[in-house]
């Protein structure tokens, strides 16, 4: 019996692999081929035109424009309050935490990353809750603000830890070259460690934007609705891709709404995948100069 | 000049304080407010039958929704993670190993509502053919893409693993005459068997975690079933569909219980993780 | 006799490793092999077990044939079951490998493969009882066979090695530096321990020692830059 098993490994492999490439296929063709790509201006701004939609911001009721601008503005909001945060969280990780505080913060970073998202989403939510209760008059309510916040929260692990990693995966020696040139630690970070781990911390940081992008229980309990148009300031509801798809799903009343869901489908997984090529494309090249370099 | 050190110092170390204390405040938050929910119904909380129009107020049912598409999600994913993974590291052909390791990389990359969408379409029909009579939402349904969805997550881990099973052993192997499947089976196997584990615990922590594909797949009744082919609701669900509800309901209020045991689960199963792969705490 | 080579060549990467080598080695000796690095020594020892062919796409020619179970065999022949080969010529790296499990299962690995033809597990207990006290190691751990091998010291793991490589009965034995991480009183142990084995296998190790040779070797080859400077036989 046990003598059938290694040819068995290698059948099972081939396998395996054929089974979920196909059905990946699958799922992702069957989308193209039920959206309307590539799209047209008829899609994305339904019966406004482009110039009309994009300068001066005439409603837009047919397309995905709104969705469109509600996710590109929320994952910008939400990585500027992240990064910082982030890259700060993994150089202290990296750089100054020892012992105790590193085991720790390292705790407390890995149980946030294996949070549901909609535990966030609820946490975001409370917040708005909490700040109603103490300021009535200038709670912000259901906002693309504290959609942002709160995705933030939920990608701060993933920056926090592509930086540590980054950090530590730099040559030691050229970790310690600008300290034994005289540097304290804060300046030997600034022009020498964050340079080079640049690109790491980068690539990280594009992942986390997808991430972003396409999460979908946050911004659900803390901002997305149907219909909002763009939003005037941070204060206010939006729409959003993923979001899109959700309620279309469930709540579609013709056809042409259900395109409209696969072209959203098609739409997020192409902004998702260009930027996960960009941060692959960052790490191969990186990594390229370090094999030259040595 | 010395300004954006100062500024950059302020940013690390504030970064990190803040870090710490919104993890601390998440579950602080989940507590307070769900502590009247809590103490209000205390242990009925885990009875069977979820009714907020007769005042009970049960999220037995979720829970069970919840690990009955989850671990059934990963029961399906763990042979074909582990078989990707065998492929991609070891035996398969040299061009399809790359391609494949590409893949699975723009695989993980995909969106879990993307993947529910799709399964409406494509799960759900062929389900409700082969289930008695049901709908096709039900927890096979979402299990399936449950499964789809994880496996990314875990091929990632099972694929480390076996790759960085040592050269010098794996020579070893081979000077003593096994053949290549012979060593991933009774070397590589029992070497990575912390990746494994941890990648498994993760994948767990994904499917419980979920929200889309249970929401949008599992049907959502609130009450336990009796067959795979049922609806199911899971505590991710339950939140979502409730936040329409009124604000200090009993109702409303059990999302935020809801909330507390599912970051108990997801922590434990992190910890336990990190402690498997790692060694240590 | 036990092997005879004709005009091996071994290139890789465009590299020329070895250079027409033309050696007999005879049976139950220890033949030594020395040189500077980068001589080639280590590669022309994966040759004979054909392990270079694992990890990298090299050009060989020439003939190596051996005699096992008493057949004049090429070693690179199309119907040469590799896994059965490595089982009769094995090998003993440089820095001890044991396996990330116990003593115990490191030695019982061979009986796992689906050429060993030994089955049962008290069969497998005996076996490695004798494996261990040919190695001088039983008395040692003969309390701890399910302690990891990696817990043993540097000399114990590397006479577990030599254990491992002894379980699938092989005629011949590749060393390859096998003390020059060790102790001199555990490399004591391991050279009085090959002229042991030497009565029963064919021994072929590479050493950088001059003294291990003089001590050790039946015949010595010398190479440099992939070819044979001197070959002597004692």
């Amino acid at each position: 019996m046990r003598k059938l098993k290694a040819p068995f490994l290698k059948i099972f492999s081939y396998f395996s692999f054929i089974l979920y490439v196909g059905v990946f296929i699958f799922f992702t063709s069957y989308l193209f081929i039920r959206s309307e790509a590539p799209f047209s201006s008829v899609s994305i701004f339904g019966e406004s035109s482009f110039v009309k939609a994009v300068f001066y911001n005439e409603p837009v009721f047919d397309g995905l424009y709104p969705a469109l601008c509600g996710t590109l503005l929320l994952v910008v909001i939400s990585v500027l309050i992240a990064v910082p945060f982030g890259t700060g969280t993994g150089l202290w990780l990296s750089e100054f935490a020892k012992g105790k505080k590193l085991k720790i913060m390292a705790l407390l970073i890995d149980v946030l990353s294996g949070m549901p998202s909609i535990v966030i989403g609820l946490f975001g939510f409370s917040f708005i809750l909490i700040f109603h209760k103490i300021f009535p008059d200038k709670s912000p309510g259901f906002s693309i603000i504290v959609s942002a916040f709160s995705l933030s929260i939920l990608v701060l692990p993933y920056i926090a830890k592509s930086t540590q990693t980054a950090i530590n995966s730099l040559d030691k020696s050229l970790k310690l070259s600008g300290l034994s040139l005289g540097a304290d630690k804060i300046e030997n970070i600034r022009y020498i460690l964050l340079p080079n781990a640049f690109p790491s911390i980068l690539s990280g940081i594009l992942l986390a934007l997808a991430r972003c992008a396409e999460d979908t229980a946050v911004i659900m309990l803390t901002g997305a609705v149907a219909n909002a148009g763009i939003p005037g300031n941070i204060f206010e509801r939006f729409e959003a891709l993923p979001f899109f798809i959700y309620y279309t799903s469930s709540e579609y009343t013709s056809q042409n709404e259900l395109t409209m869901a696969f072209n959203a489908s098609v739409l997020l997984i192409f902004i998702c995948i260009i930027l996960f090529i960009i941060s692959f494309g960052i790490n191969s090249i990186a990594s390229g100069k370090k094999k030259r370099i040595k | 000049m010395r300004f954006y050190n100062h500024l950059l110092k302020v940013t690390i170390f504030s970064g990190a304080a803040l870090c710490a204390v919104v993890i601390l405040l998440v579950f602080l938050i989940m507590v307070f407010l769900s502590f009247p929910f809590f103490s209000h119904e205390g242990i009925k909380i885990f009875s069977q039958s979820w009714n907020p129009s007769s005042g009970s107020y049960g999220i037995a049912p979720m829970i069970f929704g919840t690990i009955i598409t989850a671990v059934p999600a990963v029961l399906i994913a763990f042979p074909i993670s582990l078989g990707y993974a065998v492929f991609a590291a070891e035996t398969g052909n040299k061009y399809l190993k790359k391609t494949a390791v590409i893949i699975i990389r723009a695989a993980s990359s995909i969106p879990t509502v993307v993947y529910a969408f799709a399964g409406i379409f494509l799960i759900v029909p062929i389900v409700r053919k082969i289930g008695a009579g049901g709908s096709g939402y039900s927890i096979f349904s979402a299990s399936l893409v449950l499964a789809i969805l994880i496996s990314p997550t875990m091929i990632f881990f099972f694929y480390d693993s076996l790759k960085s099973v040592g050269k010098p052993i794996q020579q070893g192997a081979f000077a003593l005459g096994a053949t290549k499947s012979e060593k991933v089976l009774f070397l590589s196997f029992p070497a990575a068997k912390k990746g494994i584990f941890a990648g498994t615990f993760l994948g767990l922590g994904r499917a419980l975690g979920d929200t889309m594909i249970s929401l949008m797949l599992a049907g959502n009744s609130p009450s336990i079933p009796d067959s795979a082919f049922e609806s199911a609701r899971t505590l991710t669900a339950h939140i979502a569909l409730v936040m329409a509800a009124d604000y200090d309901s009993p109702e409303f209020r059990s999302v935020f219980a809801c909330g507390i045991i599912l970051y108990l689960l997801t922590a434990f199963l992190s910890i336990t993780a990190n402690y498997l792969y790692k060694g240590k705490i | 006799m036990k092997i005879r080579i004709k005009n091996l060549n071994f290139s890789y990467k465009n590299f020329h490793v070895l250079e027409n080598l033309n050696i007999q080695i005879q049976n139950d000796s220890i033949t030594a092999i020395s040189g500077p690095s980068g001589s080639g020594k280590s590669t022309f020892l994966t040759c004979l077990n054909r392990l270079w062919e694992e990890y990298e796409e090299g050009l060989l020619t020439g003939k190596i044939e051996a005699k096992i179970e008493d057949k004049w065999i090429d070693i690179y022949h199309k119907k040469i079951s590799v896994s059965l080969l490595r089982q009769k010529i094995g090998m003993v790296f440089q820095m001890p490998n044991p396996f990330p499990m116990s003593i115990e299962q490191n030695l019982s690995f061979p009986f796992k493969l689906k050429t060993s033809s030994l089955t049962g597990k008290k069969r497998i207990q005996t076996e490695i009882i004798k494996a261990l006290k040919k190695v001088h190691l039983y008395e040692e751990i003969k309390n701890r066979l399910d302690s990891p091998a990696q817990s043993l010291s540097g000399g114990q793991q590397q006479r577990l090695c030599i254990a491992r490589a002894l379980m699938a009965s092989p005629e011949i034995i590749l060393l390859d530096e096998p003390t020059s991480s060790l102790d001199s009183k555990a490399e004591k142990r391991i050279e009085d321990l090959l002229k042991e084995l030497k009565n029963e296998c064919t021994i072929i190790i590479v050493s950088h020692s001059e003294s291990q040779i003089k001590r050790l070797a039946d015949h010595h080859i010398h190479m440099e830059n992939g070819r044979i400077i001197k070959d002597i036989k004692y």
